[in-house]
């Protein structure tokens, strides 16, 4: 009644390929992870190739300085009798086809494909700063009450939904939002309205208008602050809750307000993480291209958002108004629209033909923003794994 | 059950442990265990927390080996007299004749149905006959055929906890096991239902050999016909349930069963 | 006893003691600090409100702005005209099929001498290519004044010189006999700027090719004839549709400008209303008064249009009786096989278009130059329109429906690639992986999620449209539908790239579902004897369906909404892909959602019809994220059972 156990293997495998289905089905799996790996490694090579060169040099200082600070300018190509040809800008060009005389054939202007790329670099660095700015200001504030405050119900769970909503919303919305916001609609000082403006506060000495801020530096940073205002405050919601809710219960237990706590106890543990996290902020602020195309970036421009035409002042301004002019400079920054590198680049690829001529321009700027960018997202995963590590509660 | 029948009954034991140490990485678990399974009978092993009878439970159908770095470091474990170790043992087809019951009640998101033809399912039944037949053979042992029959196709997380706990078993006896290994199937239970199983547990040792870990000292005495008592990985004292509970050998199973345990 | 604070310590304790409850403006400042994170919190809100708010106030007035342009488009009586038009259009694709049917069935004959003579052109074309410096520099001493003998001598040398090279190292094709190679290196060689006329062994190969091409026109001159004869037929009835086009858009002209200075006009008596100032009032009244034009008599115009229905029709009847008889007279047989199936085609597409033209020409009767457009009408013009046109000489259309064909075309065929691909590696990454294969994929796979959709699009011009181009051109893959392509920049190299960009969120968010997959479902199924694959594919992957799913729909949100590549890669043609192409369909270029957008918005003036149309495309984008946001989470919520 009770088997017998024989000498035969009661377990023997059955031989019906299970093993060989197992290891087929294996290898499929892990052959379709690596295309995507190797695909985007195929890219990044691609781009090291084509872009390194232009960016690099074999001599010393080993970077090309030129590309990183000049700013774009029309590339001149001018070929001689012999078939030779010279890249030159359009001071270059009319000194050498004097020099060439009869010996020059023919020339190619390649819109944007000469000089540098120092004013979308330094357009895109303003961007995202205030955008950061706004969106850190904005985001860790709204974090603290989530992480903080909120008890469960209605409103907590509108902003949750609402945040979820806005990650999700195109980034060419936001670019539609930001043109009749900020562009079209934002209140500024001004002495008279323009025809445009919603409505007018007369102050006295100014008038609030609301008649927007134009295209620039400030209109395109506040559209990208809201485009990356659900990813700080996600991670800064994070950052906060990681905080061990030990923490707060030992300051309430002695007696701290809520505020003291948050200050005090949560905050301090808090914001290495936040400033961390945001740094992904920055790398998606670099990298929108359409939220800015019609509230701040300009396709071409042949000064930096500093080289603004001020009056010259008088030989013997008081240093007042010296100070007076540097301070309107400044704020002058943000009010003029700039070059952004992502635009760049859309124009670029865009707006002139593929040539070999092209092709420097292109692929150095892509370099340089990839390197920017996956630099700025990579030290952001780097930093964050370390702060983990450091604090291990 | 005496331990002189026991003594007398010819057939070999169906799970036999020689002198297993075992050992998660460099830390030992248990230490020289040697245990025989008898068919057909209940063995419980007793033990504190932590004394690794759900590890050694686990050893005889091979769970340990999907943590990395736990292994059997010294002697054997036989399973219907084959070293379980051995590298020409399939450990699908050995698990196939091992069930196992978890403490939590795990049932699939799927349909009752599904729950159970599962096993035979993965051992290539398609025979929707066959799959029909063995659903209500395993519900009727697991005792839930009456209660569900009119519902195999709804999902088994709409059951109730002890209901979950016996489709699980319904589910591990599908495969018709010699051995069923129970870990501590009725700590996440109501009184109610753990007697359900505790009754079942009876039927099913007509058919099965059931080796159950529980830290229920009534709950042994009430199911088993052997109880092993473990301690610091180390195995106590085995002895038919009645023997054991009555009259320890050891000092420190009697401390234990008294509850002056320190 | 002795630890209690002694007398002299009272100060701490009173300080300690002390109540702090301070009030700003009678408020508890603990209560302030919240209300103002509170209402930080709901910036998210408040920016979702306002993004509808400036949307729909750029863009709502689109619909009326819209009824307004139909309802000139209708009263000028340019719908009138598009009621023959729009038909007529087709007679251009029948009459190119049957161009193509011609010169198929003529090539048979002649393709040999054809190409003997385009090689040759080719090949002169290719040493003229390579000796364009020196025949510059030939041309140039030639025209100079006074001539300088020695220097034309010299470049002549090495023009001469250079051709002869040029004429030595060119490949020629097998068309060529032995002897006829030699002579038009001989001929090549000897080219020079001066002689004009082809070279002789050219000129004889153009001779060949024309008595070749005679002959074959003979041969099939039944196809030809009918071919010409379906030509002609349209130019009477064009005729007249053009003249009256011409009518109806001057009507239009006239009806916007008086439209414009009415506005004008109101706005100043609006402005005079307000104004306090009596002298500015008089000043502004009487401008307005002098500025009352005289209004457009639309009902006499029309009538002109409309008094020509009756010769209209008499025109498409007979139009329609001669294509009838060209389709009957073309012939059962052509050169090719494929000349053969296009005029068949023809042959049975004629019928129905000549019946398409009787019935459009049977509702000039019907048509009413007053009937209002309806705002209901306006909806669906916009939302089923099939035309986007935009500074139009003729009428400005704001279809809808090729932008959003082709934004789900692409999206789709990046859902299809990246889903399998995104699904796969997060299997293969959450149960197989070993812990150093995971640390090198997971994070080259969330790094794609830093890369620039700009940067995408330029390597989709840059390198995938090529690839995908020369890939289209290898012989063994001329099955797949569609290959060879023509266009580098289509729906399907978008679809690549919007696959690639969607893979980093779907995989995270599927490896996250399979992450979350209960531990006790493994155990169980082990435990049961299943194989690795089998516990991943009957277990893991069942439990996590909802999660895999949702973050399919979030990619698909992502994919929708995407802007650079589509713009930079997608082709931007307005247009509803051709489906007749069958699957090819995908290799065609198309507009999107997104790009149009992008594209067109910073040439439109503001609160233009266009303006307010692409703010449309814009509600219905935003519409489009929460609706498959909504989605997501509900299907997240719908398969939840573990979670229940």
């Amino acid at each position: 009644m009770t088997p017998v156990p024989t000498n035969d293997n009661p377990f023997a495998g059955d031989n019906s390929g299970i093993q060989q289905r197992e290891t087929a089905a294996r290898w499929a799996l892990r052959i379709g992870s690596y295309i995507v790996v190797i695909i985007t490694l195929a890219i990044m090579l691609h781009i090291f190739i084509k872009g390194a060169p232009v960016v690099f040099r074999s001599q010393w200082p080993f970077v090309n300085t030129q590309f990183l600070t000049e700013l774009p300018a029309t590339l001149h190509v001018i070929e001689d009798q012999q078939g030779n040809h010279i890249e030159t800008d359009v001071n270059g060009a009319d000194a050498i086809k004097k020099k060439l005389g009869d010996n020059f054939r023919a020339e190619k202007t390649i819109s944007y494909s000469g000089g540098g790329i120092l004013g979308p670099i330094v357009g895109t660095a303003l961007l995202v700063v205030v955008s950061v700015g706004v969106a850190l200001f904005l985001g860790v504030a709204c974090a603290i009450y989530l992480s903080e405050y909120a008890k469960h119900g209605k409103f907590l769970e509108m902003v949750r939904l609402a945040i979820l909503n806005l990650a999700g919303v195109p980034s060419v919305v936001f670019g539609l939002f930001g043109l009749g916001a900020f562009v079209l609609t934002a209140p500024t000082f001004v002495d008279v309205p323009a025809d445009r403006s919603v409505f007018s506060i007369p102050l006295g000495f100014t008038t609030l208008s609301f008649e927007g801020w134009d295209t620039c530096v400030l209109s395109g940073g506040f559209t990208l602050a809201f485009v990356i205002l659900p990813v700080i405050i996600t991670a800064s919601e994070q950052c906060l809750q990681a905080v061990p809710q030990g923490f707060r219960e030992t300051s309430m237990a002695l007696g701290a307000t809520r505020w003291q706590t948050i200050r005090y106890s949560v905050l301090p543990f808090a914001t290495p993480g936040i400033l961390t996290s945001s740094i992904l902020g920055i790398a998606r602020a670099a990298g929108e291209t359409a939220p800015i195309m019609f509230t701040a970036a300009l396709a071409f421009k042949d000064k930096l958002p500093w080289q603004k035409d001020l009056p010259p002042l008088p030989a013997d301004a008081s240093i007042f108004a010296h100070w007076e002019q540097s301070v309107a400079r400044f704020f002058g920054i943000f009010t003029e629209s700039v070059q952004a590198l992502p635009y760049h680049i859309y124009t670029l690829a865009a707006k002139i033909p593929q040539n070999e001529y092209a092709e420097r321009a292109q692929y150095g700027s892509v370099f340089v923003f990839l390197v920017l960018v996956a630099s700025l997202a990579a030290s952001s995963v780097m930093l964050r794994k370390r702060l983990r590590a450091k604090y291990r509660w | 059950m005496s331990a002189d029948s026991t003594a007398q009954s010819t057939p070999p034991p169906v799970v036999q442990v020689r002198d297993m140490d075992f050992s998660y990485g460099a830390s030992k678990a248990l230490f020289d265990i040697n245990l025989k399974v008898e068919y057909h009978r209940v063995t419980a092993l007793i033990g504190p927390s932590g004394c690794g009878k759900s590890t050694l439970l686990r050893c005889i159908n091979r769970m340990n080996d999907r943590v990395p770095s736990a292994r059997v470091t010294k002697g054997e474990v036989l399973v219907k007299g084959k070293n379980i170790h051995d590298a020409d043992v399939d450990l699908t087809q050995l698990r196939k004749q091992v069930g196992m019951v978890f403490q939590k009640s795990n049932p699939f998101p799927k349909s009752i149905y599904e729950n159970v033809a599962y096993g035979l399912r993965i051992h290539g039944e398609k025979n929707k006959s066959v799959l029909d037949e063995a659903v209500e053979r395993s519900l009727s042992h697991a005792a839930l055929w009456e209660e569900l029959k009119d519902r195999l196709h709804a999902n088994a997380l709409a059951l109730s906890g002890g209901q979950q706990q016996r489709l699980c078993i319904a589910r591990a006896i599908a495969t018709v096991p010699d051995v069923l290994l129970m870990d501590e199937p009725c700590s996440a239970l109501d009184p109610i239902s753990t007697l359900k199983i505790e009754e079942l547990m009876h039927q099913l040792a007509k058919e099965f050999t059931v080796v159950i870990v529980t830290h229920n000292m009534q709950q042994a005495v009430r199911v088993s016909d052997y109880t092993a008592f473990l301690h610091l990985g180390k195995l106590v004292e085995f002895a038919p349930t009645e023997e054991l509970f009555t009259n320890p050998r050891e000092k420190l199973t009697e401390s234990y069963l008294r509850g002056t345990f320190s | 006893m002795n630890s209690l604070p002694t007398p002299s310590r009272p100060p701490l304790r009173s300080v300690l003691l002390r109540s702090r409850k301070h009030t700003i403006l009678g408020v508890d400042p603990q209560k302030l600090i919240k209300y103002f994170f509170g209402s930080n919190a709901s910036v998210a809100i408040i920016v979702l409100v306002l993004i509808m708010v400036f949307l729909l106030r750029e863009g709502i007035d689109f619909l009326p702005t819209y009824q307004r342009e139909l309802q000139t488009y209708r009263r000028a009586g340019l719908e009138f005209c598009d009621i023959i038009d729009q038909p007529l259009q087709r007679n251009q694709a029948l009459s190119s099929s049957l161009r193509q049917a011609v010169s198929a069935s003529l090539e048979t004959l002649s393709k040999p001498a054809r190409d003997r003579r385009d090689a040759a052109f080719l090949l002169k074309r290719q040493v003229e290519d390579k000796t364009a410096r020196p025949r510059e520099s030939l041309t140039q001493a030639l025209e100079k004044t006074p001539p300088a003998p020695e220097q034309i001598e010299v470049f002549r040398r090495e023009l001469a010189e250079a051709s002869a090279a040029a004429a030595k190292a060119l490949e020629y094709p097998a068309v060529f006999s032995a002897a006829e190679r030699e002579q038009l290196q001989r001929e090549f060689s000897a080219l020079t700027p001066e002689v004009t006329d082809l070279p002789p062994l050219v000129q004889k190969l153009v001779a060949d090719f024309s008595a070749k091409d005679r002959e074959a026109r003979t041969k099939f001159a039944a196809l030809v004839t009918a071919q010409e004869e379906f030509e002609e037929a349209t130019e009477p009835l064009q005729e007249v549709v053009d003249e009256l086009k011409a009518k109806a858009l001057e009507t239009k002209e006239k009806a916007v400008e008086f439209e414009v200075l009415e506005t004008n006009r109101k706005r100043l008596l609006e402005a005079a209303a307000t104004e306090t100032d009596p002298k500015e009032k008089a000043s502004l009244t009487k401008e307005a008064e002098e500025s009352v034009s005289e209004a457009v008599d639309l009902e006499e115009s029309i009538k002109e249009i409309t008094g020509r229905t009756a010769e209209l029709r008499e025109q498409v009847e007979k139009y329609a009786v001669v294509i009838e008889k060209a389709a009957a007279d073309l012939p059962k047989d052509a050169g090719t096989g494929a000349a053969r199936t296009l005029v068949n085609d023809v042959r049975e597409g004629i019928p129905v278009h000549a019946r398409e033209m009787r019935a459009a020409a049977g509702k000039l009767e019907g048509w009413r130059w007053d009937k209002p457009v309806s705002i209901f009408s306006v909806i669906g013009a916009f939302f089923f329109g099939t035309q986007w046109i935009t500074n139009s000489s003729w009428q400005d259309f704001f279809g809808f429906v090729p932008l959003l064909t082709g934004s789900l075309v692409i999206a789709a065929i990046a859902i299809l690639i990246a889903t399998p691909v995104s699904v796969v590696a997060a299997i293969y990454t959450n149960q197989f992986a070993s812990e150093r294969e995971k640390e090198m994929i997971k994070p080259v796979i969330e790094f794609i999620q830093a890369i620039p959709s700009v940067v995408l699009g330029f390597i989709g011009i840059s390198l995938v449209g090529n690839l995908i181009k020369d890939v289209s051109e290898w012989s063994w893959l001329q099955w797949v539908p569609g290959f060879p392509i023509q266009e580098r920049l289509n729906m399907f190299n978008a679809g690549c790239l919007l696959a690639f960009m969607a893979v980093p969120t779907m995989f995270s968010l599927s490896e996250d579902a399979l992450n979350n997959v209960p531990r006790a479902y493994i155990d169980a199924s082990d435990a049961l004897g299943a194989t690795k694959l089998q516990t991943v594919f009957r277990v893991i992957v069942p439990a996590g369906i909802s999660g895999i799913l949702s973050a399919i729909l979030l990619g698909l949100g992502r994919v929708v909404g995407e802007t650079m590549v589509v713009l930079l890669v997608a082709g931007n043609r307005i247009a509803i892909p051709d489906f007749s192409a069958g699957p090819g369909v995908i290799f065609h270029p198309a507009h999107t959602l997104t790009g149009i957008i992008a594209q067109e918005l910073g040439e439109v003036s503001r609160g233009s019809s266009h303006w307010q149309a692409l703010f449309m495309v814009g509600i219905v984008l935003f519409a489009i994220s929460l609706l498959v946001n909504w989605c997501a989470r509900a299907v997240a919520r719908r398969f939840e059972p573990h979670k229940a």
